[in-house]
């Protein structure tokens, strides 16, 4: 399972590039816009938001420094980053038991909240739209 | 098993130490049924922070099933369950690189289609 030492050292080098490559892209041009950014297919197949929905567009005014636009987009993603660093820094986060079932309830309780169509739980969708599935217009981005 | 209290070894099934008459068994909670103690945390990946990133970075909710066998993990290892913890903990694995595979697939398919599409428009001559 594990590679070789040698591959495990220089490991990091491939997914730095393809991030460096994605946040390049994603600064120069807003998902929100259109262009050549595709819609989520789950979006676009069932009308709901899933919990990654605004992710690309929350990234996007993260990189220009638009913290509050981004977190409006996707509240779960920002607060995710912040749940990662946390991962990655803390052992005894990363190996208590009850973490990755509070991290489930979170997700799906997430999933579930920003598509309802009612004005407290509405904040949780991107830019407090209420998905298209109750609202009787088309999925658009 | 051996006895906590002066080590010596007993019968699996033995109620008392054969030497200095300690009850075996402890409580319930503290150990499963079949006696096997608890493997520490972390022994066995959960693939968590993978599942997280694909869950809400990859825009598809194949990153749930994923969670849901993070979840797993470190439940059986607290059981010293070794066999169901390796078991949850490759599922959990299948399941990020199944989530990132239709994401990258799907990427690949939207550009090779736009490329096309691109293509088809500019040998039809000018709008």
């Amino acid at each position: 399972m594990n590679g070789p030492p040698q591959t495990k050292r220089n490991s990091w080098i491939l997914p730095a590039a393809v991030v460096a490559v994605a946040a390049a892209v994603l600064w120069h041009s807003d998902p929100a816009r259109g262009g050549l950014w595709p819609k989520c297919p789950f979006y676009v197949l069932t009308g709901l938001y899933c919990p990654g929905c605004g992710t690309s567009r929350a990234l996007h005014h993260l990189l220009h420094l638009h913290f509050v636009t981004a977190f409006r987009y996707n509240p779960l993603a920002i607060l995710s980053l912040f749940f990662l660093a946390a991962l990655w820094r803390s052992k005894s986060l990363r190996t208590h038991p009850r973490t990755p079932a509070a991290v489930l309830i979170v997700v799906v309780a997430y999933f579930v909240l920003r598509n309802v169509p009612v004005k407290p739980f509405v904040f949780l969708a991107p830019m407090g739209q209420p998905p298209p599935a109750f609202s009787g217009r088309a999925p658009r981005a | 098993m051996y006895c906590t209290r002066c080590g010596t070894r007993n019968d699996d099934n033995a109620y008392k130490c054969v030497q200095c008459a300690t009850i075996l068994h402890p409580a319930p909670t503290q150990q499963p049924a079949w006696g096997a103690p608890p493997i520490p945390p972390g022994t066995v990946p959960n693939y968590l922070a993978q599942a997280i990133l694909v869950t809400i970075f990859c825009c598809l909710p194949f990153g749930i099933p994923a969670i849901v066998f993070a979840s797993q993990v470190n439940g059986k290892l607290a059981l010293g369950d070794m066999a169901g913890a390796s078991a949850a903990s490759s599922s959990a694995r299948t399941w990020c690189w199944v989530s990132f595979g239709i994401w990258i697939a799907g990427a690949l398919l939207y550009v090779v289609l736009a490329v096309a599409l691109a293509s088809i428009g500019a040998l039809a001559g000018p709008r």
